[in-house]
């Protein structure tokens, strides 16, 4: 379990709130590594893109298909990165999110899976290159 | 909604006179709340869709914005358009009625 303070962690912002946040989040990829882009159910994909600097996580863009529950829980990830390091952004996992937002229905939570995947592949990435 | 739903549409269904099969009903904005459960309609168009076999489906955002996606009649599922398509490949409608 991820030992977050508030207010990194929000539980008051619903997935509606999210999926209207990740409307405004800036798409720009320039300098950011790419994470690996990754499969999941129902035809979905979700790839992130981190810039890091001295050893943080300074930049978080994604793309996504377009499942509203996957987009919100991508920007909400998104939003929980900035700012960790390595150790603390790899311990974001699907069950946190899911605590999060508990009123995701049980046929919808595999989106948790992979947007963490999709993270964590983005993280590895820029671990191998000793840029976090 | 409650006429041409609950008063139309639905004994239609549950009395075999709709002249058509239906394969699916997708609800946005406030005709989610018709799905709720515990909701009279919405509790008879989930048995009827049951025996039937619609596809009963309500808009994600529009569910996440009233609080309603987890509080839906069993068998009713929340989706986007991609999920609607999906939902619908294997038996797609040769008409859609909007209401």
């Amino acid at each position: 379990m991820l030992d977050l303070d508030p207010p990194h962690v929000s539980t008051l912002r619903s997935i509606y709130d999210y999926f209207q946040q990740a409307g405004r989040r800036p798409k720009n990829t320039e300098a950011c590594t790419a994470g690996e882009l990754v499969p999941g159910s129902a035809g979905n994909t979700a790839i992130f893109y981190l810039e890091a600097t001295k050893h943080r996580i300074t930049k978080v863009v994604f793309r996504c298909t377009s499942c509203m529950t996957l987009v919100a829980l991508c920007e909400h990830l998104s939003e929980l990165a900035l700012g960790l390091g390595a150790g603390q952004a790899e311990k974001l996992d699907p069950a946190l999110l899911l605590r999060l937002h508990p009123d995701i229905p049980s046929y919808l939570q595999n989106r948790a899976e992979l947007a963490c995947a999709a993270l964590h592949s983005a993280i590895s990435i820029l671990k191998k290159g000793n840029e976090l | 909604m409650s006429y041409k739903l609950g008063k139309m549409i639905l004994p239609q269904l549950e009395e075999d006179r709709h002249g058509v099969e239906v394969v699916g009903m997708f609800f946005f904005e406030d005709n989610c709340y018709a799905m709720r459960k515990g909701d009279p309609i919405g509790e008879r168009l989930a048995a009827v869709a049951k025996r039937k076999n619609i596809m009963l489906m309500c808009c994600d955002q529009c569910s996440y914005e009233r609080e309603l996606a987890d509080k839906l009649c069993d068998g009713v599922r929340i989706g986007c358009f991609p999920t609607l398509y999906g939902a619908l490949s294997g038996n797609m409608p040769d008409q859609v009625i909007t209401l």
